[in-house]
């Protein structure tokens, strides 16, 4: 089935959707084969034919300074690949992004970043973005829809999950604040089912005071 | 304590940007040790000096057998993952490290076609054949689910292997004696684990997180509710309804 086929407006996760994920085209996100003696100019030239305003505007949008331009692949950390990659895709003007395991490379204040810009992207530019993570739960509060692999090529489609509900709740990768109130439940505490910390914090609060 | 492994004063330079800003760290046998920064903060570019590819000025003494293992590391696709491991020439013993963390099906698939959690088990176990003394790995780990994480854990433990991760995910930390965080090319803290977390509004300005645990322990403990941080469910549980 073709993910298109799926797509509405708004965000979309999937565990290992790997069809996709291995599918390399323009439009997704990915670490690339590159050539490593290559600059960083002549890379984005190769893959848009693009050297004026667009591309400056599109590296400032995924925090790279115009200094890059001159740097070689071969000095890149990964994380600075990637976000090379996003650029791309920005110049190209991709009406639907594939962030293939993105999260994985960043830490908490660029994955916020990314999430504000990824945002802007939807509302402002109506860009689709597609998530594809073994680990969603980064997103936890953020994607619209999630595609879930059962088997290969099935997926079952999940629109904003609670992450308590089955497949999320029995996964052993649940993200910390599930597992938490989950446990607490369990034992007989009564709290309710959280997926921010600080209303996670507030019912704390008022329960044990 | 026997060293591992020391870097001393570790200075690179490129395009007018200081990339190492001399880093000294030094890995002790026994001494997990999370290192953790913000995009391009200078993690992988020690991890490589580390390894030998690149130079720059300082020093760097090994002490045992050191293995490096990149997030970039290029495997050859086309290699069927038996070959790629030389496992017919391998001893009974060290075929059985091999089917610890890859079933014999995939040993016939070509290294092409397997998930990024089975590649990344196959660098591992390629690691794991020359019997290091301290292994180095550059945010892979990420890739390995819940079973796998645990049984490398395992493996790790029962060999005496010294680990040094470099990762970004932050819930990993609390299972690594040592924390490391860089920024801008300089070791901005070091120290154990659970103090360098209590420095939260620091970490919180070089942009890390911290684990879940952590972070709710210390805001409950700044409403009085809890006296101090816990790691684990049943602690925290434990304190909180008493």
């Amino acid at each position: 089935m073709e993910i298109k086929e799926y797509i509405k407006t708004g965000f979309i996760n999937a565990f290992q959707m790997k069809s996709v994920g291995k599918m390399v085209g323009e439009n997704v996100v990915c670490l690339k084969e590159t050539l490593e003696d290559e600059t960083i100019k002549n890379y984005i030239l190769r893959r848009t034919s693009c050297f004026n305003k667009r591309m400056l505007d599109s590296l400032k949008l995924v925090n790279l300074s115009e200094e890059i331009l001159n740097k070689k692949m071969s000095v890149l950390s990964s994380s600075e690949k990637l976000k090379v990659e996003l650029a791309i895709v920005l110049i190209l003007n991709s009406a639907v992004v594939y962030l293939y395991q993105f999260d994985v490379y960043f830490m908490e204040k660029d994955l916020s970043y990314f999430k504000k810009l990824f945002k802007k992207l939807v509302s402002k530019y109506h860009k689709t973005i597609v998530f594809i993570n073994s680990k969603p739960f980064f997103l936890m509060d953020f994607a619209d829809y999630y595609f879930i692999e059962k088997k290969k090529d099935v997926f079952i489609e999940v629109e904003k999950p609670t992450f308590y509900e089955n497949i999320f709740a029995d996964s052993t990768d649940k993200p910390k604040i599930v597992e938490f109130v989950q446990y607490v439940k369990e034992k007989d505490n009564k709290i309710k089912e959280y997926v921010d910390l600080k209303e996670l914090l507030k019912a704390i609060f008022r329960e044990v005071k | 304590m026997k060293k591992l492994l020391e870097v001393s004063d570790l200075y690179l330079e490129s395009h007018n940007k200081i990339l190492l800003n001399h880093v000294s760290l030094t890995f002790y046998k026994g001494i997990s040790t999370f290192i953790c920064g913000t995009s391009a903060s200078g993690k992988t570019c020690l991890l490589k000096r580390i390894a030998g590819l690149g130079k720059c000025r300082g020093h760097i003494k090994k002490y045992g057998r050191v293995e490096v293992i990149l997030d970039s590391q290029e495997q050859d696709g086309s290699s069927i993952v038996k070959d790629f491991l030389n496992y017919s020439h391998l001893e009974k013993k060290e075929q059985s490290v091999i089917l610890k963390f890859l079933s014999k099906t995939l040993l016939d698939k070509k290294i092409d076609q397997l998930d990024e959690k089975n590649k990344v088990l196959v660098s591992l176990c390629q690691s794991f054949l020359r019997k290091p003394d301290l292994l180095i790995i550059d945010n892979l780990l990420h890739f390995l689910d819940q079973k796998s994480l645990q049984k490398f854990y395992d493996y790790v433990q029962k060999k005496a292997i010294t680990l040094v991760c470099v990762s970004t995910d932050i819930e990993s930390v609390l299972a690594f004696h040592y924390m490391v965080v860089m920024d801008k090319g300089s070791i901005a803290i070091e120290g154990k684990t659970l103090q360098v977390l209590k420095q939260e509004k620091l970490l919180k300005r070089l942009g890390i997180g911290l684990p879940f645990y952590v972070d709710l322990s210390l805001q409950l403990k700044l409403y009085g509710l809890i006296d101090q941080v816990y790691v684990k469910k049943e602690d925290l549980r434990g304190a909180l309804w008493k």
